[in-house]
């Protein structure tokens, strides 16, 4: 019997009965198109290339297997919400859920990259990736119940609506986060505050 | 809110993101021009907010992933029993796109019979910007470059537009295209900005106009008049989002040698 995973939400009351042929059509056309943003949504929740993908697969499966759920118009905030449920069950039993940015965590694996023939002096590139370093690091130490309403919103472009039914809290909810959210990254980005 | 009264400060997220119907939206820039604190807080806002889209690291799913997850699938697909040779079915999409064209025509058409100059040119951007959308040819040169985007229109069209790329913006210039709008073959830029696309017809215009900003269809349009050309953006992006692209397509120009 279907219906205890909790990952996984009832996006509307009708249920439809796929065959496996028309199931797996139906999943490609769908599901498949909106990897990039699963894995996008998973790497910024989990900080960690390796476990998002593990969500990812974890998260189309269970989307593969309850596609009978979704019944709905809208089916990137019901796929998100699979990887986003996936991703917090991750993130409770292993960790902090602090994110690593991914920069720092490549420079860590690479030494010294080769490129250092580019006719760029260590202070222009340091004036020129500062502000993306900046932003990118000051989202990724937001705590995540703030990220992932910025995440949402501002990369992912879903609305409120659609936010508050991901994260599955009401819309006023959805909108004081993404207000001190944002209040937070203003205040330790020098360059937005007042 | 017939006076726009009920709509202040507390408005501006919601206006930032989108979330205002067309009046409200209209009674929150009413609400502006009076209101010098929002004028401010919008200002650092749409700043951030455009800079985040920019520039937050985009991931991206392996090609490893993606075979991994599809060959975990129970299931193959059967092939359809059918299956309709190319000819047909290009055919039938050639059918399909003249009957667009007719109905795009003729409610063009009709829609001159009964308004305004402006509000037939709004709508002849907005069926241009449908129409490359729709067919998916949204541009006939695709270039981030804009020596290589603005040279293309040499020739095709009298206008020679500005063209700047807004990449740092967060506006990156994908390519360009030949629209004919009203019986003139104009030139169409087109940006991208996050998941959406912009078009944006550029016209010889005179004299400055202060962007003015109208929605329609869900569409965010934008009209304004600058350096001897007549701009209008056309977007599913929401209001502050085009007008951000305004802004950084005004500080670009500025900026050009």
């Amino acid at each position: 019997m279907p219906g205890h995973d909790h990952a996984v939400p009832h996006a509307g009351m009708g249920v439809l009965i796929l065959s496996e042929p028309d199931r797996r059509a139906q999943f490609e056309r769908l599901a498949m198109p909106l990897l990039d943003d699963a894995v996008n949504l998973a790497v910024w929740l989990t900080g960690n290339r390796v476990d998002a993908e593990d969500i990812v697969q974890e998260s189309m499966l269970r989307a593969f297997k309850y596609l009978d759920r979704f019944s709905g118009e809208h089916f990137r905030p019901w796929l998100l919400q699979i990887v986003r449920n996936t991703a917090m069950t991750w993130l409770a039993r292993n960790r902090s859920g602090r994110v690593v940015y991914m920069a720092d965590a490549e420079a860590a694996e690479a030494v010294a990259p080769a490129d250092t023939a580019r006719a760029e002096s260590p202070e222009q590139e340091m004036l020129r990736q500062d502000l993306t370093e900046q932003i990118n690091r000051a989202v990724a130490d937001l705590p995540v119940e703030f990220r992932e309403v910025i995440i949402l919103r501002e990369m992912q472009d879903l609305s409120y609506k659609e936010i508050a039914a991901v994260i599955d809290v009401p819309i006023g909810t959805v909108m004081s986060r993404l207000a001190r959210a944002r209040k937070i990254l203003m205040s330790v980005l020098p360059r937005y505050a007042s | 809110m017939s006076e726009g009264n009920s709509i202040g400060c507390a408005a501006r997220d919601a206006y930032i993101d989108g979330e205002l119907s067309a009046l409200e939206s209209a009674a929150f820039d009413l609400h502006v021009e009076g209101c010098a604190a929002c004028q401010q807080a919008l200002e650092r806002s749409l700043a951030l907010r455009s800079d985040m889209r920019g520039k937050l690291q985009r991931h991206e799913a392996g090609v490893a992933l993606r075979q991994s997850i599809l060959s975990a699938l129970p299931a193959t697909p059967k092939p359809a029993l059918h299956p309709m040779r190319s000819g047909q079915r290009q055919w039938l999409s050639l059918a399909a796109a003249a009957s667009l064209a007719a109905i795009l025509a003729s409610s063009t058409t009709f829609y001159a019979l009964r308004n305004s100059p402006q509000e037939v040119w709004d709508q002849a951007v907005l069926d241009s910007h449908l129409r490359a959308t729709l067919s998916g040819h949204v541009f006939d040169v695709a270039s981030s470059d804009r020596h290589t985007v603005k040279p293309w229109f040499n020739g095709r069209t009298s206008v020679a537009p500005v063209v700047v790329d807004l990449s740092a913006s967060g506006y990156p210039l994908i390519g360009g295209r030949l629209d004919i709008l009203e019986r003139t073959p104009l030139p169409v830029l087109v940006y991208r900005a996050g998941p959406h696309v912009i078009s944006m017809v550029v016209r010889p215009g005179t004299g400055t106009a202060a962007p003015a900003l109208m929605r329609k269809d869900g569409f965010a349009l934008l009209n304004w008049r600058a350096h001897g050309f007549e701009f209008s953006a056309v977007s599913d992006a929401d209001s502050g989002e085009i007008l951000a692209f305004q802004k950084a397509f005004a500080a670009g120009i500025a900026q050009l040698p």
